[in-house]
């Protein structure tokens, strides 16, 4: 059976510490800030913007809304304009995946991106001296001019396939690929499985009527999944970019 | 007769012609490829991977980390589900952390010259201050220290400042008494970041997210906690008695409350000491000031944060500073002589019992990162400088290992080369012993006041902002963290001083005076100024008491 990899973020329990974006850019090897980064330069696959409620002190309320590649199916907007088939949606798992060796860098992919998802190589990747010794194996450094972002971890997802095909079984063992932003989140806001798995709590979370997708009006079929109990974060999570557009959703 | 105007057809043709084959995408796929693969970007490591346990040295949480390693060095880190103290929690740092011995600021060879340190060794008397206590280093310090007639000093843990407070009341020992987060329903917390790092972070936050554990958080800042606590009040009379009990009662403020509340219903008990050799040491803030012609600091864990003017008050003339330290920090810019020592991994270390934890713990943190490098211990600086013969910090490990085995108190973890051990809970509980609850004080809220804000990263700061390179991701290039140079506002506040958004404001408090960038946000509250502060922000914003101190702030 096909799968269909999503996530779910329970936003009421994201403290907001960052432990998901430092462990995806660890596994990713996603370089150290280059010396003139900003927000808007840096490269960050997972990204926890802070979102505020706009009320004055002492009603103002602050969330924390960890954002990632939605991995959409439908009309995959990256995909669709990609000039040169640098996106690719794989059908075995719905993982949108980018091929940085085909990206030209026109960007396209970034100005058609809802989710402001997609980053840019402004710089050569430079590490430290001597911290190549700690990058991650499994994962090629991408290069200046080139798109990257979040592929759900592929490395960890080829590495269980791996151990799969070793133990001679067809299917992966669901407790062998997780992410690294779910493994390393520490209030376990975030639940990582096969949508297509009925009994997989992923699946489960994601049918509750409290779950819901960035911009579900786009019909991106997006597979990453929010949950918040609080009125004013859905709607602000309905917002193209979160604490820049207000609650435009 | 081939005219021009034929050429030209032609070449507009073939112009045309070859937009429609393939070649130019061909070139411009092979020149992106070929763009793509210059010498100089970096090329993963190859070799066998192997997976290997140790502990995070960064901060005194004793963490366990399970690393893979390739060709000699940590490649990832990951929580340990069965570690006995964290429960597969790390903090953000402690994903990072196997970099900090890459840091961009690391430092390899002495800095400074040590012709004065003789002659000053001479004229008084010498101290070592231990930034990071009760690992087997402290131990060769308080030996080294004794040898040479001079102090182990030491400086307070802001996570258990209260309990300082209460061993005082109580006339105990300092640090015999934890929290029993264990066995709480609830915790109240004046504005410790329980949820953000405080303490050792899996022992809250496993119950808390199980809900087994309910966190009221008491604090007028929007912190983290606040927000993520499941219940936030302002001040402790919000919450009346509805709370589950028994109840923890930890803080980073309004210690002498905490106290109070503790000796009324809070879940404190006592602690047993370490099987092994533990020194005290002497508290810094107990030295005379202007007393100390040597002082050696150990600033490569900094656990505990102090800003120079403290220690600074504390020097004779003409004394001489030597800082060990594996990368350049807050107090090793003032210091005279700077010795290059192992970053985190690079050799073997080992924790004692983490703040606030309700038993006695000890975890080893075997080295994880096995090539060439800075190997150096601050005890071989001693051996040399002080012509002493210490023994190594591994020998002392070994010793601290078989004294827990001996011992045969508590459950040793073995988790790979490392190993954790928790003692059994000795049965003190001081739950029942009751005292009145004094009437809370009032707030001053005329007086513009500074809050640290991110209380915990700042402890962390010289750990999450500055120790892992990887901390950049959450500094630089995202707006989760407040930068250094921010002081956030109310827009109410910010009228008043006539501050608008963006602009440098000079804020001035009794230790100096730094100039931020004011950004107006509504999550403060009315007459507070919120600024992230660093160790190198402590010359001027002395934040490492905890309290609120009085600031100026008008427009630079």
């Amino acid at each position: 059976m096909k799968k269909r990899y999503g996530m779910v973020i329970d936003l009421d329990r994201c403290t907001g510490c960052g432990a998901c974006m430092m462990a995806c850019a660890a596994e990713n090897n996603v370089p150290p800030a280059e010396t003139a980064a900003t927000p808007r330069t840096g490269i960050t696959w997972m990204r926890v913007y802070r979102v505020n409620n706009g009320a004055p002190y002492p009603e103002n309320r602050t969330a924390f809304i960890p954002m990632l590649c939605q991995q959409c199916d439908n009309h995959t907007p990256c995909q669709t304009v990609c000039p040169q088939n640098a996106v690719e949606h794989d059908p075995d798992t719905g993982i949108v995946g980018q091929v940085p060796q085909r990206c030209l860098g026109c960007r396209y992919c970034m100005t058609a991106c809802p989710y402001h998802a997609r980053y840019f190589n402004w710089w050569d990747p430079k590490w430290p001296a001597g911290m190549e010794a700690a990058l991650n194996p499994a994962v090629a450094p991408r290069m200046r001019g080139v798109v990257e972002k979040c592929n759900f971890c592929h490395g960890r997802y080829h590495a269980a396939k791996a151990k799969a095909a070793a133990a001679g079984k067809r299917e992966i063992d669901p407790t062998d690929y997780v992410p690294a932003c779910a493994a390393a989140c520490p209030a376990q806001a975030i639940t990582f499985g096969d949508l297509n798995d009925e009994a997989s709590p992923a699946s489960k979370l994601a049918k509750s009527p409290e779950s819901f997708r960035m911009l579900e009006k786009l019909d991106t079929e997006g597979k990453v999944y929010f949950r918040s109990n609080r009125d004013w974060v859905r709607r602000i999570a309905a917002a193209p970019v979160p604490n820049k557009g207000g609650n435009r959703g | 007769m081939i005219e021009r105007r034929d050429l030209i057809k032609l070449g507009a043709g073939v112009a045309v012609g070859t937009g429609l084959t393939p070649i130019p995408w061909k070139l411009l796929d092979d020149t992106a490829i070929w763009s793509q693969n210059w010498s100089w970007i970096p090329k993963v490591p190859r070799g066998e991977i192997t997976v290997r346990n140790s502990t995070c040295t960064l901060c005194p949480a004793g963490c366990g980390v399970r690393a893979q390693c390739v060709a000699g060095a940590a490649v990832g880190i990951a929580g340990v589900g069965e570690h006995p103290l964290s429960r597969g929690t790390l903090c953000p740092a402690g994903f990072g952390s196997h970099c900090a011995a890459y840091h961009p600021r690391r430092i390899r060879q002495p800095q400074g010259a040590l012709d004065a340190l003789a002659g000053a060794l001479k004229r008084g008397p010498m101290a070592i201050l231990d930034l990071g206590p009760r690992r087997a280093v402290s131990s060769l310090y308080a030996d080294a220290a004794e040898a040479k007639g001079g102090m182990y000093l030491r400086v307070a843990n802001r996570d258990e400042a209260f309990l300082d407070v209460l061993v005082t009341r109580l006339g105990r020992e300092p640090g015999s008494l934890g929290v029993d987060l264990e066995n709480a329903r609830t915790v109240i917390s004046f504005g410790a970041p329980v949820l953000d790092g405080w303490a050792t972070p899996g022992r809250v936050m496993e119950r808390w997210r199980s809900g087994e554990l309910q966190v009221i958080q008491v604090e007028r800042r929007q912190s983290r906690t606040a927000l993520a606590a499941n219940r936030w009040v302002r001040s402790f009379e919000e919450i009346g008695g509805g709370f589950e009990k028994p109840a923890a009662v930890v803080g980073a403020e309004d210690l002498d409350r905490v106290a109070d509340l503790n000796l009324e219903f809070g879940s404190f008990v006592a602690r047993r000491p370490l099987p092994f050799a533990d020194p005290a040491g002497r508290m810094l803030s107990s030295v005379p000031d202007g007393s100390l012609s040597a002082l050696f600091i150990d600033s490569s864990r900094a656990y505990d944060v102090i800003p120079w003017p403290a220690i600074q008050r504390k020097l004779a003339d003409r004394a001489v500073v030597v800082a060990f330290a594996y990368k350049q920090d807050a107090l090793t810019r003032h210091a005279d002589v700077v010795l290059p020592v192992a970053a985190p991994y690079e050799t073997a270390e080992d924790l004692g019992t983490p703040p606030c934890s309700a038993v006695a713990a000890y975890c080893t943190s075997p080295a994880l990162i096995d090539i060439p490098g800075v190997k150096e211990t601050p005890v071989d600086h001693l051996n040399k400088l002080l012509g002493l013969s210490l023994e190594p910090v591994a020998e002392v490990i070994k010793k601290r290992v078989a004294a827990i085995e001996q011992s045969k108190r508590g459950t040793v973890t073995k988790l790979g080369e490392a190993i954790a051990w928790v003692d059994e809970p000795c049965g003190a509980s001081f739950r029942l012993r009751g005292t009145s609850v004094p009437p809370s004080r009032a707030e001053a809220r005329s007086e513009l006041k500074l809050t640290p804000q991110q209380l915990k990263l700042q402890i962390h700061s010289d750990r999450a902002s500055d120790t892992t390179p990887l901390q950049t991701k959450l500094d630089q290039e995202s707006g989760l963290y407040t930068p250094p140079a921010i002081a956030r506002l109310n827009p109410e506040t910010a009228r008043g001083l006539n501050l608008q958004n963006g602009v440098n404001a000079l804020l001035e408090t009794k230790h100096g005076s730094a100039t931020r960038q004011v950004l107006l946000d509504p999550a403060v509250a009315p007459g507070i100024i919120e600024v992230a502060v660093t160790p190198a922000a402590d010359d001027v914003l002395n934040i490492t008491d905890g309290s609120l101190t009085p600031v100026n702030a008008r427009r630079a």
